[in-house]
């Protein structure tokens, strides 16, 4: 937590920032002082990941709230051994007069999760290095539990806490309420949205900027909160991957490019550089959008000339190669959904027996593409599934007729949003390997053909995960689906219910039938519900024409 | 230890830590595994390194990609 006055690129203004997040904000501010672009002027150790921690950390500066000493390697980081490290009360009471001064609060969104007590949220990194390593696998197997949403009977927290007491000598007043209370839960966005404003509430005399965490997996949190931004525009929204995704990984991320939780040093002053200069903007939300465009191609085997992307068609040397691969590089999907791409080649271009396969880099399987023949051209198209990310690759897999051009012309590439199709967000499974593979047949009356994984090499316990349920949810719901196995085989239909697989619900048949499972979901963990197919044969395929789940909650 | 029995050790606190229960393959990444959120990738490293002996750094960890590169990672630490 820093009290930071940036300064302008001109130099001539100043804006006073509170900055609570981690070290992907402090960093590239701290690189800012550094080139005398700004000046700490009140600090204190101590990150914040979830909104929860930033909402504490004002109470903690405003001296609402007290951390006890011993509590201070769970919130502010500090090891047992160096305690003596804490501020004295000046600092904090000068930390206080100078939060009346500060113009805007510089908030970093990390999580979702939050960890707290009745008393205290904990940052999880400190909580896992200060109290959980170095009790052993007693505190480890605590941890684990509280993570997945389990608790523990009185007998047994009898049991762990008088152990955990020989190991932990440096808890003697909080212990027990850190092992009987602690609990963590994943916030939906409305409760964050909550959390926000409340903290907007408590600066009414400043402004608020989130700041978004890189990391690619938060994204379905990343756009709501640019979508409430630009809406209500209650605080301004920064994600930095609108700076970072114009620089290779490798130069932006340690770990050549892979530790996405932490810049290279050398691109931490660009990226305060990036925050300074959005603060002293106009901008209200600086976010991905969804371009759909493709920005780079390239094949394998390599075109000795290049493969190169001009106004949608991409130009490379078939080289007398009999197969060719096409990778296009493209910007984000912000919103997930069905895309149909498509492109046109020139007649005699194409091997005639083989169509063009295409699959999207995450994916498994490469799927047929269709044809359609229009002034001597052939348009090739295929609906595919993208989910949100920061950059998407498609590789299209052709087979060349012998007898052509040298240079070839990919033309009309196009990537165009489905908007209205039946949404496939629900047909996650377990099974990374085997992943079911759904296509939507129809576009006008959505119908989903999904291939069953390979019950030979699958451990058949994937499904279509029902959504929307967070952890230690207890809904009842109602499931209702209608489908068919044309082939007349009759697959087997069950429910996992967070916990337990329930007896066989229902039977596919060879013409489309609904089938309704009323069914309580148990505490739900990180292993999500699902409904599952068993007792099928290899290349089974299932058509799906409705689905919808209801929930009931106690 | 030779790599097989770390890898072991490596599946089994996947599991342990996600409750995950398909198949577990060296060429898998942290996100196809149903779970593998960043407090189960603590909660992994902190079981294996329990298993292990080891006390590994973890900003080490955040750098790889696949299981594979995290059994290497523990291979070379318990050399």
């Amino acid at each position: 937590m820093r009290i930071i006055d940036i300064y302008s690129k001109d130099g001539k203004k100043t804006i006073r920032a509170a900055v609570i997040g981690t070290c992907r904000l402090a960093n590239p501010l701290l690189k800012l002082e550094k080139s005398e672009c700004a000046k700490v002027i009140w600090e204190h150790s101590g990150f914040a990941h979830s909104i929860h921690d930033a909402l504490q950390w004002i109470s903690i500066i405003t001296l609402e709230k007290e951390v006890p000493t011993e509590l201070a390697p769970l919130i502010y980081g500090i090891p047992r051994d160096s305690l003596n490290r804490t501020k004295s009360k000046e600092h904090w009471q000068r930390g206080k007069e100078l939060m009346e001064s500060v113009d805007l609060f510089l908030v970093e969104l990390s999580t979702r999760n939050r960890i707290y007590t009745d008393d205290f949220d904990f940052n999880s990194d400190y909580l896992t290095e200060h109290f959980v390593r170095p009790g052993g696998l007693a505190l480890l197997d605590w941890w684990s539990k509280v993570c997945q949403g389990g608790s523990y009977s009185e007998t047994d927290l009898e049991y762990l806490l008088e152990s955990a007491s020989k190991l932990h000598s440096g808890f003697p007043e909080h212990l027990e309420s850190i092992l009987s209370q602690c609990r963590r839960i994943n916030e939906k966005n409305s409760q964050v949205l909550d959390a926000i404003e409340y903290l907007n509430h408590q600066i009414t005399n400043s402004q608020c900027t989130i700041i978004a965490n890189p990391d690619a997996s938060n994204i379905n949190f990343k756009s709501f909160l640019a979508h409430v931004s630009t809406e209500t525009k209650s605080f301004r929204y920064l994600d930095p991957n609108v700076f970072i995704r114009d620089f290779e990984p490798a130069e932006v991320f340690m770990g050549e490019g892979k530790d996405k939780n932490h810049y290279s040093q050398s691109f931490e002053l660009r990226m305060g550089e990036y925050i300074r200069d959005f603060i002293f903007s106009d901008i209200q939300c600086s976010a991905l959008e969804n371009k759909e465009e493709f920005i780079t191609a390239k094949t394998i085997p390599n075109s000795p000339n290049g493969a190169t992307l001009e106004n949608k068609n991409v130009f490379f040397d078939s080289q007398g190669n009999e197969h060719i691969t096409v990778q296009l590089r493209g910007t984000s999907i912000n919103t997930q959904g069905w895309f149909r791409f498509s492109f046109k080649l020139g007649n005699g271009i194409l091997d005639e027996q083989y169509s063009p396969i295409l699959k999207d880099s995450t994916s498994k399987e490469f799927m047929q593409m269709n044809e359609t023949l229009k002034n001597g051209n052939s348009s090739w198209d295929c609906i595919v599934w993208l989910d949100r990310r920061d950059e998407h690759f498609l590789e299209i897999k052709l087979k060349l007729n012998p007898s052509i051009e040298p240079r070839l012309k990919m033309m009309n590439i196009e990537l165009e949003s489905l908007e209205h199709s039946f949404q496939k967000s629900v047909f996650s499974v377990q099974e990374s390997l085997n992943r079911f593979n759904p296509n939507l047949i129809s576009e006008d009356t959505p119908l989903l053909e999904i291939e069953l994984p390979d019950p030979t090499i699958s451990n058949g316990t994937g499904g279509i995960t029902l959504q929307g349920m967070s952890e230690e949810d207890k809904p009842n719901v109602e499931i209702s689906i209608e489908l068919r196995c044309e082939s007349g085989e009759e697959v087997g239909i069950r429910l996992f219910n967070g916990h337990n697989w329930t007896a066989e619900l229902a039977k596919t048949s060879v013409d489309f039938q609904k089938i309704v499972i009323s069914e309580q979901i148990d505490n739900c963990t990180q292993q999500k519900p699902r409904i599952n197919f068993f007792n099928y044969s290899k290349g089974t395929t299932i058509q799906i024409k409705d689905y919808s789940v209801g929930q009931y909650k106690h | 230890m030779n790599r097989q029995e770390i890898k072991d050790i490596i599946e089994k606190s996947i599991r342990n830590e996600t409750e995950y229960k398909g198949d577990i393959d060296e060429r898998m990444s942290a996100e196809e595994v149903e779970g593998w959120d960043s407090l189960a990738h603590v909660r992994i490293i902190f079981r294996i390194d329990h298993h292990l002996g080891t006390q590994i750094e973890l900003n080490a960890t955040y750098a790889t990609t696949t299981i594979a590169d995290l059994i290497d990672l523990f291979v070379n630490e318990v050399k």
